[in-house]
């Protein structure tokens, strides 16, 4: 089978899914069960017919209407199924804006943070009188919430340039990244422990310490990237398909 | 004997999986060959439609699903393999009451001669 017959199965199969609302976990595995079907179809009337043309034309008519097989596509969604969909988009998808998508993580972590200081920090000070101690804790509390928020923007394009490199094989490039990535908790450490006291001899003291930790963000790239270089493939091999062809 | 169109089996169709997978776990298009050689090649259903019922299913827990562990053919896809389950075969068995039930009443009525 040339590349040509295999790109007119998957357009087959993607006029189908492509329009279904669900999770791209759902969406994968219909596309590669009808692509495996749609392939063994053409086979099969290929060896009957002798003729390309005509056994894509078979296998058009074989699986259906793509209009209709969408709808009952879409029908087997469940409910949950399509809060879960809500959800994902705020998820890294590499096909929206990354920008987007970072400054929606940076808002979530930082309202996260904000709301655990709220509900916890503060009550706890004003309940043991402390009431003295309520314009530190609004510092930490400001300092800890842009910290996290900002951790979890730079992690939204680092995954994305790891994913994208990985996508690529560029495994020199790959190696770069990772090195980079391990003075990411550090500094991070450095940068907050220096905005919380000021004191710059200190926080170069906690800068050592903070160092026994530089692995863990290459570790969680490598662990990311693995999954999110996968779907960019599957994302490009499907997305890039010309369905009006 | 004329041909059964899909419009005529829906209602009829998890019904049809089911009992095809009563004699072993198969992939889709092993499911519509069981299909087509019980109807005896009058059974014209549009391919397409059988995934949305394993889908569905599969969701109601009545069938389960591995994907293969080698890809099917040249193209690399891989096939779901299907299974009924504890729960699939109890809604079969209901599926023949109702079935019998339903062809004995319609075919007392259209059966009966003016």
């Amino acid at each position: 089978m040339n590349e040509a017959i295999s790109t007119q199965l998957k357009i087959i199969v993607e006029r189908a899914v492509r329009p279904v609302v669900a999770l791209n976990k759902q969406k994968r595995q219909m596309r590669e069960e009808l692509l495996a079907h749609v392939t063994a179809v053409f086979e099969d009337e290929y060896e009957r017919q002798r003729d390309e043309g005509a056994a894509l034309e078979a296998t058009r008519n074989r699986l259906g209407d793509p209009k209709l097989l969408s709808e009952e596509l879409q029908r087997g969604i469940s409910p949950r199924h399509r809060v879960a969909v809500a959800f994902e988009a705020l998820e890294f998808k590499f096909n929206k804006s990354l920008l987007r998508m970072a400054v929606i993580h940076f808002g979530l972590s930082f309202s996260f943070m904000v709301i655990v200081f709220l509900l916890f920090a503060l009550p706890t000070t004003i309940f043991q009188g402390k009431l003295h101690a309520i314009g530190s804790i609004l510092r930490v509390a400001v300092v800890m919430s842009v910290v996290a928020g900002a951790i979890t923007f730079a992690a939204c394009f680092a995954a994305d340039r790891m994913g994208r490199t990985v996508a690529a094989r560029a495994w020199r490039r790959a190696l770069l990244y990772l090195l980079l990535s391990t003075l990411f908790l550090p500094l991070w450490s450095f940068a907050t422990y220096w905005a919380l006291t000021g004191d710059l001899a200190a926080s170069l003291g906690h800068l050592r310490f903070a160092c026994l930790f530089a692995l863990f963000a290459p570790a969680g790239l490598i662990l990311t990237s693995r999954e999110l270089a996968d779907q960019i493939r599957h994302q490009e091999e499907w997305a890039s398909l010309d369905l009006d062809s | 004997m004329s041909e059964i169109h899909g419009d005529m089996l829906r209602g009829h169709l998890d019904t049809m999986v089911l009992a095809t997978l009563e004699r072993g776990e198969a992939h889709g298009l092993e499911i519509l060959r069981r299909l087509t050689l019980s109807g005896c090649g009058l059974l014209k259903l549009k391919e397409g439609s059988l995934y949305p019922a394993l889908y569905r299913l599969e969701a109601a827990g009545k069938i389960s699903a591995v994907w293969e562990t080698e890809p099917h053919g040249r193209r690399g896809a891989r096939r779901r393999i299907y299974q009924l389950t504890s729960k699939g075969r109890r809604q079969l068995n209901q599926g023949r009451q109702e079935w019998a039930s339903f062809t004995a009443i319609i075919g007392a009525i259209v059966g009966a001669p003016a």
